[in-house]
This record gives structure tokens, C-alpha cells and sequence, in this order.
């Protein structure tokens, strides 16, 4: 118990790489909104590569889950941060949001849900405040005159693929570790393949931001 | 068993509300892009609304243009013209009365060049704002005059070839616009090209008349001219007038084509 062995599955793993090395390889190529996809990438091989050497070697790599709980959160708050209007609520209070959600997630892992079980409260804080900047961006984009519309097409992609993945991990993730081991296990199958998806939109995104549209969105930021 | 069950239950459950989540994200996502496109529909709609306006605009006011035209070289040739006709001859008259008389004979030959110069500027402003070759004797006289007037001007060489009689050009509104496009179009040429030739050819093919219009000047860009040039702007309006469609190309270096087929 406490090993997440199939948290993105082998095949997930293949289509991650792929988008892992187009970032590095394009890096300035990516505007820099996606620049954040590409860190969220590369934050997500590195917490699989290391749960699953974890795992092994500790045969308990749930610390990892917690890690990956506030990387996810930092990092899609930069991302939506990056491509919400200035006059966006989640813009203007970006610092409140990500202080706030910060203390709930460390709180959480210190005071109520220790690094070394699920995380399941603040992971479902993170998915649902994830959840709120997609549909938020989705509605907002919506209202959008048509030139934004064109130039941000790719980005409504990554979108809906962000939304369609934490929509429907919501559960699994809620439920965390409290069901059965047999239960949990088909629901991680159910990640399995909405991470799929979730993967198979970003590398297209990424493949029409670098090789076909390059220098299609727009943004004001930059990562690091 | 009941363990089995309860497993069955709790998946299902689960499954479910997967499902749910997904299908609204679904729907999110699928609102978006109807929204976008709908969004889209209605600004091109308005947009294409806003072009017509305009063009409509355009045109009518080209229409204006040439009513107002036609009345000024009215007014000018049947009034003031008739009427400086009339002076000229009284004048003459009243010159055969006082033929003797040596004192007035400068002052009279002044006062009849004056007043033949004027009827001469009057005859000209009336011919420009409305040849009346083309009214009386239609495109193709009218075209051969134009082409005599620029050949006079020794700027450049101005050729006119035809294969088609007064019976195929019906439209007096189709040879006036014709004409203008014809004059723009030479306009230009003398203003910008710096040609050597222009060639003008007025063709009928099977039941369309087609008018081709060509100069070996320096040409230019037509994507930057076009969103300039009020001269090509005009044409493009005379065309939709008379319903016709128009060909442009022009590279630097490579003159200036123009087709007009109607």
C-alpha cells in the first residue's frame, strides 16, 4: 500500500516525453503562456519519474502526491494568470489567490493530512480551483472579439483539455485512497485514460504552436 | 459476496460521476466554441453589412458626380455658352458700326479676343465634364477623340483597337463608365508610370464586351496601392455599376494590365 504506480500510465509516459522534449528542443519558440504548459510537463515527468524510483525504493512515494498538489496549483495559476484579461478576477488577485491557496495546501499536509498519506482535501481544493480557471477562461474567451478568438485558438485547445482531465479526475482524486485498493485501481484506469486525452490535446497543441502556427498567442509573461 | 457488491456499487457510482463531470466539461467547452462562432457569424455579418453600405455609398455618389456633371456642362454650353454666342455676334455688329472710327479699333479687337477665348474655355470645361462625342456619336469616337487628345501631348504613345460597332454598345451608362475608367486609367498612367505606350483594346466576346487596358510603365504593388488608390477605387465602384467584373496586375518593373469584362 501507498505505492501510485499508474498515475499517468506507460502510454501517457510515451506522449509526456514527446511533449517534455518538443518544449526543450522549441523552448523560444513557445509564447510564453505555453511556456507554462511546457513546465507543467516537465514538473509532471519529474514527479512520475520520482514516485515510481520512490516507490521502489521506499515503497511509499505518497509525499510526491503533496508535491505535485502545490506544483499543479503554482503552476496553472501562472498559466491562467498569464492568459486571463487584466481586469480578470483571478488577475487581480493573483497574490491572495496563490498565498491563500498555498497556506491550504501546506496547512493541509502539516496540521490535517500528513505528507506520508493522500492529500485528498487540498488535491480536491487544487481540482476545483483548477476547474474554476478553465471555466472561467472558457466563458471569458467566449466573449471574446474575433481576433483574440484566432490568436488564441491553441489555447482554447489546452484549455478544454485542462478541464476535461480535472473535470473527470475530481473523483478519483476525492475519493483518494480511502475506497478499496480494487476500486481505486479502475478509477486510476479511468485517469489513465482521461489523462490520455488529456496528453494527446497538449501535443497537438504544442506540434501546431511550434511547427505550424509559431507565434500564434499571445501573452505578456514569461516563467522563470 | 456483499464485499462484491458493494465493490459494484461504489465503482458505478464512481463511473457515473466520472461520466457526469466529463459530459459538463463537454458541454463548457462545446458552449465556448458555439458562442465563438456565433460571436464570429455576427461581426462578419455586420462587417459584410458595414462593406455593402459603403459601396453603396460609393457608388452613389458617382452616379451624383456624373448627374451634376452632365447639368454644369448642361448649363455651360446651353446658357452661358448660347449666351456668349449671342454677345459675340452683337459684338460684331456693333464693330461694322464703328468700323471707321480708328479710336475704338484696339479696343475692339481686344474685346472680341476676349470674348472668343471665353467662349472657347466654356466650349472646353463643357467638353471635359461631358464629351459630347460621346453622347452624339457614342464610346468608340469618343475614345478615338480622347486618344487624339493624349497623342497631341507627345508624352506618350497611345494606341485604340477595336472590334466593335455603335449597335453592340447600347448602355449609355455602360460607355460612360467605360469612358472614365479610360481617362482614369490614362490619368494615372501620365501621372505615375512613365510609359512609353499604353494600348487600349475594346472587345466583344460572345455576348460580352470586354474592355483591356495596358501600359509598359514601372507598375507597382497592388496590394499597397489598392488600399490607397482612389483612382483604382473608383473603377472597382464604375465596374460594380455596371455590373461588370474587373482584373488587375501590376508588379514593379512589369507595367500596369487591366481587363474589364461586362
Amino acid at each position: 500500500m501507498g505505492i501510485i504506480k499508474h498515475l499517468y500510465g506507460f502510454p501517457n509516459i510515451i506522449l509526456l516525453n514527446v511533449s517534455c522534449l518538443l518544449c526543450a528542443i522549441y523552448w523560444r519558440r513557445l509564447p510564453t503562456a505555453f511556456k507554462w504548459v511546457g513546465v507543467f510537463l516537465w514538473f509532471s515527468f519529474f514527479i512520475e519519474v520520482s514516485a515510481v524510483i520512490s516507490g521502489k525504493l521506499w515503497h511509499n512515494n505518497r509525499p510526491f502526491m503533496h508535491l505535485l498538489t502545490i506544483g499543479e496549483f503554482w503552476i496553472w495559476s501562472f498559466f491562467y494568470q498569464q492568459i486571463f484579461g487584466k481586469s480578470s478576477f483571478a488577475h487581480r488577485h493573483f497574490r491572495w489567490i496563490l498565498g491563500l491557496g498555498t497556506l491550504v495546501i501546506v496547512g493541509n499536509s502539516t496540521l490535517i493530512q500528513s505528507i506520508w498519506t493522500s492529500n485528498t482535501y487540498s488535491k480536491t481544493c487544487v481540482q476545483l480551483l483548477v476547474i474554476w480557471y478553465a471555466v472561467a477562461f472558457a466563458f471569458h474567451f467566449a466573449e471574446q472579439p474575433p481576433q483574440k478568438i484566432k490568436e488564441n485558438k491553441l489555447l482554447r485547445l489546452v484549455n478544454a483539455a485542462i478541464l476535461i482531465y480535472y473535470c473527470g479526475s475530481l473523483f478519483i482524486f476525492m475519493s483518494g485512497f480511502a475506497i478499496g485498493s480494487e476500486i481505486f485501481k479502475a478509477l486510476l484506469m479511468m485517469n489513465v485514460i482521461l489523462n490520455s486525452v488529456f496528453q494527446i490535446l497538449v501535443l497537438y497543441a504544442l506540434w501546431t504552436v511550434i511547427f505550424k502556427h509559431p507565434n500564434s498567442c499571445s501573452s505578456s509573461a514569461s516563467p522563470s | 459476496m456483499d464485499s462484491d457488491i458493494q465493490t459494484s456499487k461504489l465503482l458505478l457510482f464512481f463511473g457515473i460521476a466520472i461520466l457526469i463531470m466529463v459530459a459538463l466539461a463537454l458541454i463548457v467547452v462545446l458552449y465556448s466554441n458555439h458562442a465563438q462562432k456565433r460571436i464570429l457569424e455576427q461581426q462578419m455579418n455586420t462587417q459584410e453589412l458595414q462593406l455593402q453600405h459603403q459601396q453603396e455609398l460609393l457608388q452613389r455618389n458617382l452616379i451624383v458626380q456624373e448627374e451634376e456633371r452632365q447639368r454644369i456642362a448642361a448649363q455651360l454650353h446651353d446658357d452661358i455658352g448660347s449666351k456668349l454666342g449671342v454677345l459675340h455676334l452683337t459684338f460684331h455688329r456693333l464693330r461694322r458700326t464703328e468700323a471707321q472710327n480708328d479710336d475704338y479699333a484696339p479696343l475692339c479687337e481686344e474685346i472680341n479676343v476676349l470674348i472668343a477665348n471665353t467662349l472657347e474655355t466654356t466650349r472646353r470645361i463643357s467638353h471635359e465634364l461631358l464629351p459630347p462625342t460621346l453622347e452624339d456619336f457614342g464610346l468608340i469616337e469618343a475614345l478615338l477623340e480622347f486618344c487624339d487628345g493624349v497623342r497631341k501631348t507627345g508624352s506618350v504613345e497611345i494606341n485604340f483597337n477595336y472590334n466593335i460597332g455603335r449597335e453592340d454598345l447600347t448602355d449609355s451608362t455602360l460607355e460612360l463608365n467605360l469612358f472614365r475608367i479610360v481617362q482614369e486609367l490614362t490619368t494615372n498612367t501620365l501621372k505615375y508610370a512613365n510609359a512609353k505606350e499604353i494600348n487600349i483594346l475594346l472587345t466583344k466576346e460572345e455576348d460580352k464586351i470586354s474592355l483591356q487596358y495596358t501600359d509598359d510603365g514601372m507598375g507597382f504593388d497592388l496590394e499597397n496601392t489598392r488600399s490607397k488608390g482612389l483612382g483604382l477605387k473608383n473603377i472597382e465602384h464604375r465596374v460594380a455599376i455596371i455590373g461588370g467584373l474587373l482584373q488587375v496586375n501590376s508588379t514593379h518593373g512589369n507595367g500596369f494590365q487591366l481587363r474589364v469584362t461586362c
